[in-house]
């Protein structure tokens, strides 16, 4: 009896010395490497549009090298994730899936392609996870958005329906009859559709709209069929790789029409591609953002050698929002990402305001541009919203 | 009238790149008997090689057009050698899982060197505009025109009184029978994937300055490929180059005055019907090329 008593004392007197060490052990291992916070970003990394997702990437990875240089979100730093969506809805939905479950993101930035955000918004309000687009510009995509619709889906860019009626006005001002060219896709389709809508209601005549492959060779049998009903402008719906062996057909058939562009028409990749300045040189785009030797031009400058393409900026400032989200919600659990999104209002001074309404919808600024000699000219500036 | 001839000759200009492409295909298929899955990402690679070589390196654009053939015939025997000499007498199965293997080497080989941002090669003949037959189009795309029957018919003569021609032929008729009065099908092999990479460099110079470059492009041209190969008679030479001009003219005429967005159903669409109503091709027979 003895014996155990004193057993049992001595294991009384180990228990505070057992517990403190316990307490130690535990603070060490908490004390121990940061959770970073998962984000995705889904790019066109292939295929003829590839130029963006380059874009894409560089543009994310650069706000993410400098929140994460300022100390990053809640004291973690963030970890960038890049899928490869092919513009292809079917590949988008994979991409989007190995972002959700192999990377386990909290959120992820959106495609380009509208084709593809379409593709996925269902996948998104089946898991439970914020895509936020900041490209993708086909009208549906709001309107399938935020309240009664899918609210994990938000949208910081401007849409088709926007853009459309910007380059509209500066079209009827300048023509009665307009053709429309655009690739045969979500983003084409949709563009088209409102601007087929928005120069109607202006009283331009739509001599035809028509439809291309992206990445395909030849378009003279479009634009000669477009040449012989001799409208005064041309709509062209297109990226800088498609725009450029378009315009070198459309001056090898002596065409003369007024250019007005959508997508990256008016931009510095075309003038790279086409390698002529008298090419469509007087082209106007009404853009989701202008080179206007910002904070932003000047750091993608130094970190990649080179000014930042037209698809580069708004995927940084997209990282910026989640960034801006994961900080009100004080979490980066994903349906508090989401709830933070509604609360967002940023300012940025080369964009415009981020706030997202109740379609999950941000109104940015549009830019109204020009190629002049070579150069995108920005003519203006103005609200895309009337305030 | 006038939009209808003026779609024609686009279409003949398309389908002349298209039977450049195709040629060679034909060639490997008739000679061979051998499906390659990566043709179209040669011509891809020609493209990146023709790039490199009169933009990046600035050699004037005859001395680049002159080094293309002897460069492209080079890459077609390191790839006959690598890729198709272990397979020549394997499986189809097998044949086609080495080229596919291959296509995919090639595109994404080209995307970690270069990136996957398209290029332009635009030369002085394709900024240079003239009028042909009172059509308005680039002296680049003229010289396609005028330049590709002619190839056509080198190609031609060549299969039909060459001794190497002779043979490739005696061989796409009856292998056996050829390698037992001693035609070496190793030598065949080579010499297919030299003309058919000689005709994917020429193409290239063609071709390439009034379009862009980009990695993904080549497959593509390889299905378009097969589908006019079935249309003129599988393994054809002649039946394929115009099967190949016939299907560019009518994606040209159905662009203009059905629906634009069908452009590139048009090549399965007539490769199906084919299919049905006449298996063996246009000019199909039951051997040789």
């Amino acid at each position: 009896m003895t014996g155990l008593v004193s057993r049992a004392t001595r294991w009384a007197r180990l228990l505070p010395v057992i517990a403190a060490s316990t307490a130690l052990m535990a603070g060490a291992t908490h004390a121990g490497p940061v959770e970073p916070i998962r984000l995705g970003i889904s790019g066109v990394m292939s295929g003829p549009l590839s130029v963006i997702g380059e874009d894409y990437r560089e543009g994310a990875h650069l706000a993410v090298e400098q929140i994460n240089a300022a100390g990053g979100v809640l004291g973690r730093p963030i970890q960038l994730f890049v899928v490869d969506n092919q513009c292809d809805p079917a590949q988008g939905i994979n991409a989007a899936g190995n972002l959700i479950f192999a990377h386990r993101v909290a959120a992820f930035i959106g495609s380009s392609c509208s084709g593809v955000t379409l593709a996925v918004m269902p996948v998104i309000q089946r898991i439970g996870i914020v895509q936020l687009t900041v490209g993708s510009t086909n009208p549906r995509i709001t309107e399938q958005a935020g309240r009664g619709g899918n609210i994990w889906q938000f949208r910081m860019n401007i849409d088709d329906a926007i853009m459309a009626r910007g380059t509209s006005e500066l079209l009827a001002d300048e023509a009665r009859v307009a053709a429309i060219i655009a690739p045969d896709n979500d983003f084409g389709r949709g563009a088209a559709d409102a601007f087929r809508a928005n120069l109607t209601s202006k009283g331009v005549r739509i001599t035809s709209t028509e439809l291309y492959t992206s990445g395909q060779p030849d378009f003279r049998p479009l634009l000669s069929k477009i040449k012989a009903a001799n409208p005064e402008a041309l709509v062209v719906v297109a990226d800088a790789p498609d725009a450029a062996p378009m315009a070198q057909q459309f001056v090898e058939l002596g065409m003369s029409a007024k250019i007005f562009g959508r997508g990256s028409v008016v931009s510095a990749e075309f003038v790279r591609l086409v390698r002529d300045n008298r090419i469509w040189n007087g082209a106007k785009e009404v853009n989701r953002w202008a080179p206007s030797n910002s904070r932003f031009e000047q750091d993608y400058a130094r970190r990649y050698g080179r000014p930042p393409r037209i698809h580069a900026p708004l995927p940084y400032y997209g990282i910026h929002v989640l960034a801006e989200a994961i900080r009100l919600a004080r979490s980066d659990e994903r349906r508090a990402i989401r709830d933070a999104l509604t609360q967002v209002n940023l300012t940025f001074p080369e964009l415009g305001p981020v706030r997202f309404n109740e379609f999950h919808q941000a109104h940015p600024d549009m830019f109204i541009t020009q190629l002049r000699d070579g150069a995108v000219v920005t003519l203006g500036r103005r609200p895309s919203l009337a305030r | 009238m006038r939009l209808v001839l003026e779609q024609v000759l686009n279409g003949l200009t398309t389908g002349a790149m298209y039977a450049l492409v195709a040629a060679g295909l034909a060639l490997t298929v008739g000679v061979l008997r051998v499906v390659n899955f990566s043709h179209g990402d040669l011509f891809m690679l020609g493209g990146y090689l023709f790039w490199a070589l009169y933009i990046h390196l600035r050699v004037p654009y005859p001395v680049a057009a002159l080094l293309m053939v002897p460069l492209m015939v080079l890459l077609g025997i390191v790839y006959q050698h690598v890729v198709i000499r272990p397979v020549v007498r394997r499986a189809w199965q097998v044949q086609l899982i080495a080229t596919l293997a291959a296509a995919t080497m090639i595109n994404n080989g080209v995307i970690w060197l270069l990136g996957s941002t398209p290029q332009s090669t635009p030369t002085t003949l394709s900024r240079t505009i003239v009028q042909f037959l009172g059509f308005s189009m680039s002296a680049q795309r003229l010289l396609m025109l005028l330049a590709a029957p002619a190839v056509f018919v080198a190609l031609h003569l060549f299969l039909q009184r060459s001794r190497i021609g002779q043979a490739m032929r005696a061989v796409s008729q009856n292998r056996e029978a050829a390698e037992a009065v001693g035609i070496e099908l190793p030598v065949m092999a080579l010499w297919t994937f030299a003309i058919g990479t000689a005709l994917i460099g020429i193409a290239n110079v063609l071709v390439t300055p009034v379009y862009t470059v980009f990695p993904a492009m080549g497959l593509m041209l390889t299905l378009k490929g097969f589908a006019v190969m079935t249309v003129g008679g599988f393994g054809r030479v002649n039946g394929t180059i115009f099967a190949a001009l016939m299907l560019g003219v009518v994606e040209a005429l159905g662009a203009g005055y059905i629906h634009s967005g069908f452009t590139d159903a048009f090549a399965f669409i007539a490769m199906v019907l084919t299919l049905l109503l006449r298996p063996q091709g246009l000019f199909g027979r039951k051997v040789g090329i």
